[in-house]
Formats: C-alpha cells, sequence, structure tokens
C-alpha cells in the first residue's frame, strides 16, 4: 500500500544514519536557540525556588493552572508512542514502519517533559522530588496511597521506563548498524556496548522480535492506565466539571487525539529537514491521518458525553461551569477557538484525500490539533476551578502570568531539544525496520492488476 | 503463523461459488424446545400489556430490551470493523455478524410499551434538556427506528451479490424480484458500489448504534433512578455490548462448525485466535470502563451517587452483580489469558457463553432498579429500596425472547446464505501461499 | 520585665515545663470538637478574622495580596445581599475550616500533610506539607490557603508572634486549626491538674474574640456542652451538606420577623 523503499540497503543505512555521521550547521544555531529557551525557564524555576510562586497567575481558589495544563498536555502527546509503535505492530500495519522510532523518542521526551511539571509547581519541590517515592525517608512516613498524585509517578515512571526499554529494544540492530558504520574508536566503542553485541544471527533476531511483541502487549494496559491515573486527579474531587466519570477514556483518546498529531506534524518537519523523502511518503501521513479521523471521532464522542452529561442534573455550579467555558465568562472565545482547531477545522479537512496527502495540509491541520488540545485541557481544568465552590466569597479568577508562558515554552524547548539531541547520536528512522519492509514488500497479479501485498508476520 | 482453513484459500480457485443457506430443520428437538420457549414469551409478553402494572412490572422486560440492544444489536459492528481495517480473519464472521439485525428487531416490540410507561420528563434529571418534541417516546423510538433501519439495508446491500448469485439467469426473474436484488448486474461499477455503500452503511450503524445506546440507557435508566448520574455509563453500556456482540459471534461461528460440514470448513484457527484476542481485549476493556466509573463515585463520597451506586452494586443488587462480574470479567480473564483457550473454538464457545450469561445479570442489575425505583423525581435516595425479583411472567419473558431471537437467527440462517460469498471469495484472491526463502509464508494483497 | 524577649523565654520554660505530661494523659475520650456559629448574632464587625491573625501568626495580607486574591484569612465573614434598596439587608456568614469528618481534602495529600485526628480535628501538619494544593482543590469550602510569599512582620510587629504557633513558610498550605495550640494547651493544663477538661475551657481565637458570642465552641459529642445543646436547634444547618463532608461546623440560621411582610410588599 506504500510506495516501495526502492534504493538498496546500502543507500538505506547511508542516507538513515546521515545526521548521525555528520553534523550540519543549522544543528548548533538550533541547538542553541532551544537551549537558550530552555535556560530561560530553569531562570523562572529558580525564581519560584528563591521567592515562592507570587509571580505565577495563581490565586485561590485557582491554585492549578498553566503548569498542570501543560502536564495534561505533555502526557497526552506521550501516547502516541504507545498507539504507533505498540498498538500497529500488534495489528501488524505495515505503515507504521518510519514512524515508530520518532514517536516513540517524542514520548520519553514528553513524558521527561511533563514529570517536570508537577515537581516545579508545588510549593516546596526539594521535597516533593523525594518524598512521593514509595520509601519512608522521614520518621517512618510513608506517602499516601490515597492519593492520586502518588499513582502518578508510579505510573508515569512505569510508562517511561518500559518506553526507554521498547526503543532500546527496538533500536538495537540499528545501533549494531551504527557501530559497524561509525568511524572514530570512541564512537565505535560507545554504539559497541549500546549494541550488547548484537550481530545478526537468526537466535538473536529471534529474541528481539520477540521481546518487541512482548513488550508491545504488556504495554498496552500501561497506556491506557498513565492517563487514566492522571484525570483522576481531577476526577475524584467535588469540583464541578471535574466531577465526572468520562474522565478517564476521554483523556486517554484525547491523548491518543493530541499525539498521534503531534507524532505527524513532527514526521513532516523531520522529512523536511533530514531529507527523508524517499522514506517517509503521503502513504504513510495518509494512512496516519485515518487512524486520526476515527481517533477524532471517538474522542469527539466522548466530549459530548462529557457536555450532556454534565448538564444532565441542571445542578446549579456544573451548569454555571459549563457556560462559563463556552457561553458567557471570559474563556468564550477560548472555547471557539479550541471548538474550531480541534476538531471542526481539521476532520472534515482529513475526509478529503487531497488534504491527506498533502504534507503541507497535514502540517497546518496537525499543528491546529496541538492547539486546540492544549486550550482544552485548559478549558477542562482552569474555569472549573474559578467557581468551584457555590459560596460566592471563594470566587476567584485566573490571569496568566509571563512566568508561566514561558515555563510553558520551555517545555517545548525542552521536547525538540531532547529530539534533536537524540537524532544527533542514534538514528532516528529505524533502519532495520525500514529493511524489514522492503522484504515484507510484495506484490500479487490478480486477473490483470498488479495488487501491492505484504508477507504476514 | 495461524492457518486459515484450506477451503477459505481455495475459494478463488473454484468457478462461480455459491454460498447456501443453512439446512436447519424444523423438526430438530432443540428447535422445538426454542419454539416452545418462544411461544411462552410471547405469552408473557401479552400477559404484560394486558395487565396494569405500570412501569414495576416493565422493568425485567426493559431489562431484555437492553440485553437485546447489548450483544445483539452490538454484533454487526464486528463486521464494521473487520471491514474498515481490512482484517482478513474476520471474512466468515461479516455476514454472521450482519445476521443479528434479524433478532434485534425484536428490541422494537417491547420498546414502545416501556416508553409508554415512563413517567412525564419534567422534573427529574434528562438529557433532552426539557425538549418539547415528544421528547423521550418518538425520539428514542425513531432512533432506534433509524438503527434498526440502517441495520436492514446493511444486511440486504451485503446480500444482494450472494442473492444474485444463486439466483441463476437475471433476466428471467419477475422484475419485482430483480428489483429486491438492486438489479445487480456484477459489472465492475456494482462491485464499487456495494464495496463503498457497505462500508458507509456499516459507519452510519455505528453512529446510529452509538446514539440509540446513549438515549436509551439514559431514558430508561440514568433518568428514573436518583443520583446515578454518570457520563460514561453509556460507553460503559457500548463496550459491554461489543463484547458480547463478539461472544454472540463465537457462539455461532461455533455451532456453525459443529453442525455444518460445508459451511464450517470456512471457519478455522485464524477467526478463533483473533476472536478470541478480541473477546480479551473486550473484557479488559469492561473493567476499565467499569472502573473509572466506580472510583470516581466511591472516591468524591458524594451521598446521592453512593446511594445510586449502593443499589446497583454493592448491596441491593448484590448477587446479580457479582454473577455479572465473575461472567463478565473474573471467568474470562481467567480463561482467556491461555493461548490454548484463545485457539480453539470449542474451548472459546462456552466462555462466550459465560459472557452473554453474565451481560443478562448486569442489565438486570442495572436497569430493574431504575424501572423499578419509587420516586424518579427524587434527587437522592432517602433510604435503599429493596431488591426485586423477577416473577414467573419475568423469567418467561426473559428465557422467551432470547428463545425468539435465537429462533429469528435461526430462520435468517436458513433463508439467507450464512457466509457473505462475495466477500469470502474477495478475500481468498487477495491472499495466497508463496514459498519465500527456505519457508512457505501467506501473502496478503492490500490494494488501496 | 523590660525585654520582651525575656517575657517570651520565660513563658516558654513554663509552657515546656507544661508539656511534661504522658501521651496516655492527653488522649482522647470520644471527643469531637465542633463549633456553633449563629448567623442571628453575627454582626459581621471581623473581630474574629482579627484575632485569628493575631493567634496564628497569618502573614500580613497587603492590598496588592488582596487584589490577587491572595489575602489569608483563615475565617471570613461572608456578606450577602438581600432584598434591594430601600430594604436590602446584609446576612453574614463566617467561614471556616468546616473540620469534615468525611473531607475531601485528606485522602487526597500525596504526603499525608493533612489528616482527621481522633478528637475530629482536621490537621494540617506544616512541615510534611510540599505545596502540591490538591487540598486545596478538594475543599469546596476554600478555606485552605497557600504561601505564595514568605512571610515578613517588619519590626516591631515581629515582637506579636505568638510563640505556642509555628511561622509557616513559603510554599506550603495553611487553614483554621479550631487554635490546636490552645487545645493542646488546655489539655495539657488539665491533666497536669489531674483533671477532666471543662466545658468552654478551651477557647479559640475567633470564639473568644467574638463580641455577640455568635461562635460557640466546643466537644459536640458531649451532650452537657454548650456547643452540643445549641447545635440541637430548629434553626441548625451545615453548608453545603449535599457533599456529604460532614462538616464539624453547625450554623444557626437567621431569624428575620420582618421577612414574609417584605415579599408581600414587593411582590
Amino acid at each position: 500500500m506504500q510506495d516501495p523503499v526502492t534504493v538498496d540497503d546500502r543507500t538505506v543505512d547511508r542516507e538513515l544514519l546521515d545526521f548521525v555521521m555528520r553534523t550540519p550547521r543549522w544543528f548548533f544555531g538550533s541547538t542553541f536557540a532551544l537551549a537558550v529557551g530552555l535556560l530561560a525557564g530553569v531562570l523562572v524555576f529558580l525564581t519560584m525556588l528563591n521567592w515562592g510562586l507570587q509571580f505565577l497567575g495563581y490565586s485561590s481558589p485557582v491554585y492549578w493552572g498553566f503548569l498542570i495544563v501543560n502536564f495534561v498536555f505533555w502526557i497526552g502527546i506521550s501516547h502516541a508512542g504507545v498507539m504507533i509503535s505498540a498498538i500497529l505492530r500488534i495489528v501488524q500495519a505495515e505503515w507504521r514502519r518510519p514512524v515508530t522510532r520518532a514517536a516513540e523518542i517524542v514520548t520519553v521526551f514528553s513524558l521527561m517533559t511533563a514529570l517536570m511539571f508537577p515537581l516545579i509547581h508545588s510549593g516546596r519541590p526539594w521535597r516533593t522530588l523525594y518524598w512521593a517515592f514509595p520509601y519512608d525517608w522521614i520518621r517512618g512516613m510513608w506517602p499516601n496511597p490515597r492519593s492520586p498524585l502518588v499513582w502518578d509517578p508510579s505510573a508515569i515512571m512505569t510508562y517511561l521506563t518500559s518506553t526507554i526499554l521498547f526503543v532500546y529494544i527496538a533500536m538495537l540492530p540499528d545501533l549494531a548498524i551504527a557501530r559497524d558504520r561509525a568511524t572514530g574508536p570512541v564512537r565505535k566503542t560507545i554504539y559497541g556496548i549500546l549494541s550488547l553485541g548484537f550481530r545478526g544471527t537468526s537466535r538473536q533476531w529471534r529474541i528481539q522480535a520477540v521481546a518487541g511483541i512482548l513488550l508491545s502487549a504488556l504495554i498496552l494496559p500501561i497506556f491506557v492506565s498513565v492517563h487514566s491515573i492522571v484525570s483522576w486527579d481531577f476526577a475524584v474531587t467535588l469540583v464541578p466539571g471535574w466531577h465526572s466519570t468520562t474522565f478517564a477514556p476521554y483523556f486517554v483518546i484525547g491523548a491518543v487525539h493530541s499525539g498521534v498529531s503531534a507524532v505527524v506534524m513532527a514526521m513532516i518537519i523531520i522529512r523536511k529537514i533530514f531529507h527523508l523523502q524517499n522514506y517517509i511518503t503521503a502513504d504513510h501521513i495518509d494512512s496516519l491521518t485515518r487512524l486520526l479521523i476515527a481517533v477524532a471521532a471517538t474522542w469527539f464522542f466522548f466530549l459530548m458525553l462529557d457536555f450532556f452529561f454534565g448538564l444532565y442534573g441542571t445542578e446549579p455550579t456544573e451548569v454555571d461551569t459549563w457556560s462559563r467555558r463556552i457561553l458567557e465568562g471570559e474563556w468564550r472565545y477560548l472555547a471557539v477557538i479550541f471548538a474550531l482547531c480541534s476538531f471542526i477545522i481539521p476532520v472534515p479537512m482529513w475526509l478529503f484525500r487531497g488534504v491527506r496527502r498533502s504534507f503541507f495540509w497535514m502540517f497546518v491541520t496537525t499543528v491546529l490539533v496541538n492547539i486546540g488540545m492544549w486550550i482544552e485541557r485548559f478549558m477542562l481544568i482552569v474555569p472549573a476551578l474559578e467557581r468551584k465552590s457555590p459560596l460566592t466569597f471563594a470566587y476567584g479568577d485566573y490571569t496568566p502570568s509571563i512566568s508561566e508562558f514561558i515555563l510553558v515554552l520551555a517545555s517545548f524547548c525542552m521536547v525538540t531539544l531532547g529530539v534533536l539531541v537524540f537524532s544527533k547520536f542514534l538514528p532516528l528512522m529505524p533502519v532495520a525496520d525500514i529493511k524489514e519492509g522492503k522484504i515484507m514488500k510484495q506484490e500479487m497479479k490478480i486477473g490483470r492488476a498488479d495488487v501491492p501485498a505484504t508477507i504476514r508476520e | 503463523m495461524s492457518s486459515p482453513e484450506r477451503a477459505a484459500l481455495e475459494l478463488s480457485l473454484r468457478p462461480a461459488y455459491r454460498p447456501k443457506p443453512l439446512r436447519i430443520s424444523m423438526t430438530n428437538a432443540v428447535v422445538a424446545l426454542l419454539v416452545v420457549l418462544g411461544v411462552g414469551g410471547i405469552a408473557a409478553y401479552v400477559s404484560r400489556i394486558a395487565g396494569d402494572g405500570g412501569r414495576e412490572s416493565w422493568a425485567y422486560p426493559t431489562a431484555v430490551l437492553m440485553v437485546l440492544i447489548s450483544f445483539v444489536a452490538a454484533a454487526p459492528l464486528i463486521a464494521y470493523a473487520s471491514r474498515a481495517t481490512r482484517g482478513y480473519w474476520g471474512l466468515p464472521s461479516r455476514r454472521i455478524a450482519d445476521l443479528f439485525v434479524i433478532p434485534s428487531l425484536l428490541s422494537m416490540v417491547i420498546l414502545i410499551p416501556v416508553m409508554m410507561t415512563l413517567p412525564p420528563l419534567k422534573g427529574r434529571a434528562n438529557l433532552w434538556f426539557d425538549f418539547a418534541w415528544g421528547a423521550p417516546f418518538f425520539t428514542d423510538v425513531l432512533a432506534l427506528g433509524i438503527m434498526l433501519v440502517a441495520g436492514l439495508a446493511l444486511l440486504w446491500v451485503s446480500l444482494v451479490p450472494d442473492l444474485a448469485a444463486n439466483a441463476g439467469d437475471m433476466n428471467k426473474l419477475p422484475r419485482w424480484r430483480r428489483m429486491l436484488l438492486l438489479n445487480w448486474k456484477g459489472s465492475v461499477r456494482n462491485w464499487k458500489t456495494v464495496r463503498v455503500t457497505v462500508k458507509v452503511l456499516g459507519a452510519f450503524y455505528l453512529m446510529a448504534y452509538v446514539f440509540v445506546a446513549m438515549v436509551l440507557t439514559t431514558d430508561l435508566g440514568q433518568s428514573l433512578m436518583p443520583g446515578w448520574r454518570s457520563g460514561v455509563f453509556p460507553a460503559y453500556h457500548l463496550i459491554s455490548g461489543i463484547q458480547g456482540g463478539v461472544a454472540a459471534i463465537i457462539i455461532v461461528s461455533w455451532l456453525i462448525r459443529r453442525f455444518s460440514p460445508e459451511a464450517g470448513q470456512f471457519i478455522g484457527n485464524e477467526q478463533a485466535l483473533n476472536l478470541g484476542k478480541l473477546l480479551l481485549g473486550l473484557t479488559l476493556l469492561w473493567f476499565y470502563f467499569f472502573y473509572s466509573d466506580f472510583i470516581v463515585v466511591w472516591y468524591g463520597r458524594k451521598p446521592s451517587e453512593v446511594a445510586a451506586v449502593q443499589v446497583q452494586t454493592a448491596s441491593v443488587y448484590l448477587v446479580p452483580f457479582l454473577i455479572a462480574v465473575f461472567c463478565q470479567l473474573l471467568i474470562p480473564i481467567a480463561l482467556l489469558i491461555f493461548n490454548g483457550v484463545r485457539r480453539n473454538l470449542n474451548l472459546l464457545a462456552p466462555v462466550a457463553l459465560i459472557v452473554i450469561v453474565g451481560q443478562i445479570f448486569d442489565r438486570i442489575r442495572l436497569f430493574v432498579p431504575a424501572m423499578t425505583s419509587e420516586d424518579p423525581f427524587a434527587h437522592s435516595y432517602e433510604e435503599l429500596p429493596n431488591a426485586v425479583g423477577p416473577d414467573l411472567i419475568d423469567i418467561l419473558f426473559i428465557v422467551g425472547f432470547l428463545a425468539l431471537a435465537a429462533l429469528a437467527y435461526l430462520w435468517a440462517a436458513r433463508r439467507f446464505p450464512i457466509h457473505s460469498g462475495w466477500e469470502l471469495r474477495e478475500g481468498a484472491m487477495l491472499r495466497e501461499e508463496r514459498k519465500f526463502m527456505k519457508t512457505e509464508v501467506l501473502v496478503l494483497g492490500k490494494p488501496d | 520585665m523590660n525585654n520582651p524577649n525575656e517575657a517570651a523565654a520565660a513563658l516558654a520554660t513554663v509552657a515546656g515545663q507544661r508539656t511534661l505530661v504522658g501521651e496516655e494523659e492527653l488522649k482522647a475520650d470520644g471527643r469531637r470538637w465542633g463549633m456553633v456559629i449563629d448567623a442571628d448574632l453575627c454582626t459581621g464587625c471581623q473581630a474574629c478574622v482579627v484575632a485569628c491573625y493575631a493567634e496564628n501568626n497569618i502573614a500580613i495580607s497587603e492590598e496588592n495580596r488582596v487584589a490577587e486574591g491572595r489575602a489569608k484569612t483563615w475565617i471570613r465573614i461572608e456578606r450577602y445581599w438581600e432584598g434591594e434598596f430601600p430594604n436590602a439587608k446584609a446576612r453574614f456568614v463566617p467561614v471556616l475550616c468546616q473540620h469534615c469528618d468525611n473531607a475531601g481534602c485528606e485522602p487526597v495529600c500525596p504526603v499525608w500533610a493533612t489528616y482527621h485526628d481522633d478528637e475530629g480535628l482536621n490537621v494540617q501538619v506544616y512541615n510534611r506539607c510540599v505545596g502540591t494544593r490538591f487540598c486545596a482543590n478538594g475543599c469546596i469550602y476554600s478555606v485552605r490557603h497557600f504561601n505564595f510569599w514568605e512571610p515578613e512582620w517588619p519590626e516591631p510587629l515581629d515582637y506579636q508572634l505568638n510563640p505556642d504557633v509555628t511561622v509557616r513558610t513559603k510554599g506550603i498550605i495553611e487553614k483554621c486549626t479550631f487554635c490546636v495550640q490552645r487545645i493542646t494547651r488546655a489539655k495539657t493544663d488539665a491533666a497536669h491538674d489531674g483533671r477532666e477538661l471543662e466545658d468552654g475551657e478551651v477557647q479559640p481565637a475567633c470564639v473568644q474574640a467574638c463580641q455577640t458570642s455568635a461562635l460557640v465552641f466546643g466537644d459536640l459529642h458531649d451532650p452537657e456542652s454548650q456547643v452540643a445543646q445549641a447545635a440541637d436547634s430548629d434553626r441548625a444547618f451545615r453548608l453545603l451538606e449535599d457533599s456529604g463532608f460532614e462538616p464539624g461546623v453547625v450554623y444557626l440560621a437567621k431569624i428575620d420577623p420582618f421577612a414574609q411582610e417584605e415579599s408581600a410588599a414587593h411582590e
């Protein structure tokens, strides 16, 4: 179904390892710029350590704002990794091949970035760091297992660990190729150690394949549980607008929606800057987008469920939260932007084959989706807190501050920097996987037609 | 590599394969028993209509209605999933699944009298925002009607190529029969149209089914029970319905394989494996949706919501709930994690039957308290009500209507080919076994 | 004594002596600390707010802090207007931590910084709190306050700090404790003297300062205590009862003898 990779194996090696072996000029400039962005975030964090959270926009009762929104957003983006590499591998979709490594790497770095945010937004991060860990550091006090904020780090760390394992195992053959092609003793040694002596014997291939399949299956429950647990940070309270049973599946599906869109966006950028036109074709983007349509429709269904059942009991505080999100209130413009960006503009466009196969339009629509989903996280979290209690003297307002914008920007810089630096040292395209795809590619003659085919795994 | 049945692979070589309906003998003892039970079900139905019991007397019939909406109406979704993802393993299951729309017609028969017993909307929580145009009666009946029409249309369109193949020379048929067969000529355009239409109708059926699930579970469930407010419940109902649908397809596949050698030759290892995996995945999803509902209510401890959960789960209807959990979750998981069970239809079928039994009890524990609640206009339960057990007519209703559903399916299987011949043949054309290096592999064609 | 610090030191020594009493003697006796607030008697004078500030070393909230919405008051007077000019009336509802039996703030703290003790108090442990503010989201009365800045008391205000109460740092949550320092002091004194705690012996700062005695504090489980008898009234209600939090503060509704006639006039 996809255009076959027509170049031979040596060329594949050379082209895909090109960025690892040689460094183009733009690398240094972009790394510097991203590092500056990250540094700005670090500086803001240091001011928070010194002066407390007073420069952020929080107030009573809106105690969670941009930073938690960002946390949820990055956890959401991280779901693309499992969706694409694990689920697509289990259903044996051939078109996953170029995308898997990039998706997994985006997952790893977005998880790491996401983990930062509950730490830095807490009042005493130097304590949060180790007191949420399941160990009785001080005076025999363990963390509270009833708190969703204790389930969060367990779930996220499990997801991070298993994704890193997954990436590493899938990367072993590529590390071996890099070891074989590397010049210079330092590189050769490092790649040699990392590739764990992978030589491509049939036994090693079998172990590697089985390990990948097992991890794919085992990572699925983690994938579902991580964002569900994050959603329960909100759903277990009685805050109107948060107290909804749809939160767990809604968040997971929303995560897949924003995550896969982010990966499509990343793939289009990667294709451009690394000159991978041979490997990432319109067919791949087309298939990914069809998956996105199904996911977006499911997400919309859950959004409708949340909306209708939020208004269902006509409880005044719930109705008020929804009306403030959509109709009146300061956030109604944001709600319109959200609806347009996450669903109304992209999804009908994706129904057209021409749009799906156009790299430019797919880039535009996936950027819109990501903007929309960030706003969606915000709409979910903040307006509900502003009028949380029916006691009017507890009402508050939220105005995001410059510090919070800088921190959010820094998180984007961190993920991009991570992916960029990773791609410098390790191949961003799964070389061995793509070569395997070449082998699996077949053709059938049916009547007078030549039908593309694949070997069933 | 799991082996598709040899017959499925060789199908493309046979000229003009004509799928045949099943030969079911009406004098068979089992069929006779079903007929007797079905008559009992009809009698129970008439007795309920003639009686003046009001909403409470229709509690167990509502549970039966929701069971019919669950696994019976959800089965065609499996066919749609297989068509949308071009899953070759689902080829024999597609017609089996599509035929389930015939028994689901019984749901309309129950829905209408049930809707007539409902109290007015005003003053209780509902989805309709005081919609003035006949909600919920007309809206629910319309929604279910649209879903059933979509399902029938889907069945009709997918049957056309097979029935036309069996009809012989089209020109010799009377005009009305040719119209019924949509003037099928077998041209390239015809084939393209039928492929696209079947997918579009499947998508439409999915949307209609989702809407029906949302609307019926709310109007017959959440709106009637004080304090029950759960956004994820329609999704829970949906997923458990699909789980039941897969179970139903497994049971029918097993029955075909066991009792009809000529039709059963297309059902084998591959179908069992994939249906087994699907059943396991859906069972885990059942737990996920149940738990995401439960934890929010349990942790938040809001008295009105906790009371509702106590009625349906923790104390009043505890026994049906436990049966449902065992049959829909614990036993299937315990058995389906073993590859050997998933590979073997003979072992999968009893597991599927257990899932369906669990589903019946699940619907009982969800909808009977709703329909028998004393004051649907209350905000919260003042005190926990007593469980309402089924009386003789209710039991006859449940057993009878399930028997009627089975009979309807049997009639459909007798009347229409049980396998989607044209899809099987197409699938066979797109598969071949080839020598690859030192081994033989299965090559699957993936046309756009 | 001239030097205030010496006085404080002397007091501290006495306090130190007084704490050398065994845990057994300080144990609870099926007690449930609670408060009754009579909205009929409350004049909205905010004396309780000031007393709470003084007693509990609460940080000074300047104008800019109030504008930011970060003013810290462990007890606040909510003023609701009823009716229209010229018949507008103000209703005063003092809201403080309700010390709920089924609190929404307690299960969500990741580090056990807040828990329910066996005397019915919702305890906040300042040195354990890491400031995630999850509890503040869980409280539907919004009585939990976060320290956004490091509190400062310019001289000579630092002399007024209460040595019995921790001075909190930035980055943690604080809230009304029912003046737990006074409760502990009273219990220690009683144990030291070998007697039971008397009803009315423990008075949080707000209760002590209220000029109309609208606030009554004591053991809700003791049927003969003032507070239990006050709570047993036709006018009694609790805030946001539907939530199921089971607050420990009982409010008595305002009696308005003119209410009926007014509504007739307006209709």
